[in-house]
């Protein structure tokens, strides 16, 4: 199926969960929030959120700023 | 005058308090604008901070070095921004999601009018103060130097009032004392001056005032030597919160002698 991580289409495979997702592109969990369809997906949710086709994850993180 | 007595209470050494947390530095410092990881977190060492200042952004995929590589969450308090964001939505959603990382709870909740000016929507930032107060947020807001908002900021609930000395990034210091001043007088929780801090003097001046901390970025990022502005950031603080603690003379017109007459 195909969704979109931060503005890019992907590809993956069908039930994969958030938080399989974040471990394929290699992202720590523990330095990032999620939302799906502009729903945060709570940190202890992540494991247990299938994502379905079309779905928009943003992933964020923190950067410089003042 | 009762006034004048609200600011004197402020004249006790004690650690700064914010919500639940305490800190002894009472600068905070931003992470943003330096010519490096390495002399960030160099300057960050340098300038003796227990709080620095992050903003939220869409993580770019495939890239491994992260800013918090170079921060110790475990030494340093992070203090999400919600810094790029022009309505109280807007702000709201960053906020939720900076707290969603698990780091932190406290926000530094800034809700801008304008591109040009990066001054603070006031309407726009006591919508969001109110709604993220509801949520239990700790919620340190950047306004403008007006008292009037300052008030209502604090009246809505906001941890800390964090007024400009002078637009973002600016460095022309504390435009107006007296504002701070009357801010001061009234305001019940922690002012920190946020923004258009130029140099260590500005510093100084925010703390004689009697505010409770600075919040600085760009002063010390863009500074030629950014480990020593740093350092000279954190001794201005210090020098300021001590003078504002002893109390100081009061301004005359003409001079008085400072030895004794002569006497023979």
């Amino acid at each position: 199926m195909r969704i979109t991580l931060n503005g890019e289409p992907k590809e993956c495979p069908e039930g994969t969960t958030v938080e399989k997702l974040l471990e394929l592109y290699k992202i720590d969990k523990n330095r990032a929030a999620v939302e799906l369809n502009l729903q945060i997906v709570p940190r202890k949710e992540l494991s247990g959120c299938i994502l379905n086709d079309a779905d928009i994850v943003e992933v964020v993180t923190f950067v410089g700023g003042g | 005058m009762l006034v004048v007595d609200s600011v004197e209470k402020k004249r006790e050494d004690k650690k700064l308090k914010i919500g639940k947390y305490e800190f002894t530095s009472r600068l905070f410092v931003g992470t943003g604008k330096y010519p490096s990881m390495e002399i960030m977190a160099e300057a960050i060492e340098s300038s003796g901070t227990e709080v620095v200042t992050v903003a939220v952004r869409r993580m770019k995929i495939n890239e491994s070095e992260s800013l918090l590589d170079y921060i110790d969450a475990k030494k340093y308090k992070i203090l999400p921004n919600t810094a790029g964001c022009y309505s109280a939505d807007d702000a709201i959603r960053v906020a939720r999601l900076a707290r969603e990382t698990g780091i932190s709870d406290m926000v530094k909740l800034e809700v801008l009018g304008d591109e040009k000016t990066l001054l603070p929507d006031p309407i726009e930032t006591l919508k969001a103060t109110t709604v993220l107060v509801k949520e239990g947020f700790t919620v340190l807001v950047y306004t403008s130097d007006d008292p009037i908002i300052a008030k209502k900021l604090e009246d809505a609930g906001a941890t800390c009032v964090m007024p400009a000395g002078a637009p973002i990034g600016s460095g022309q210091g504390i435009l107006n004392k007296n504002n701070i001043r009357i801010i001061l007088e009234s305001a019940k929780v922690p002012i920190i001056v946020d923004a258009g801090v130029g140099t260590a003097s500005d510093v100084t001046m925010a703390m004689e005032l009697g505010c409770e901390g600075v919040l600085l970025n760009t002063g010390i990022a863009l500074a030629k030597d950014p480990v020593r502005m740093a350092r000279a950031m954190k001794l201005a603080c210090e020098s300021g919160r001590l003078a504002f603690l002893s109390g100081r003379i009061p301004k005359r017109l003409y001079a008085k002698a400072s030895s004794p007459e002569k006497d023979f």
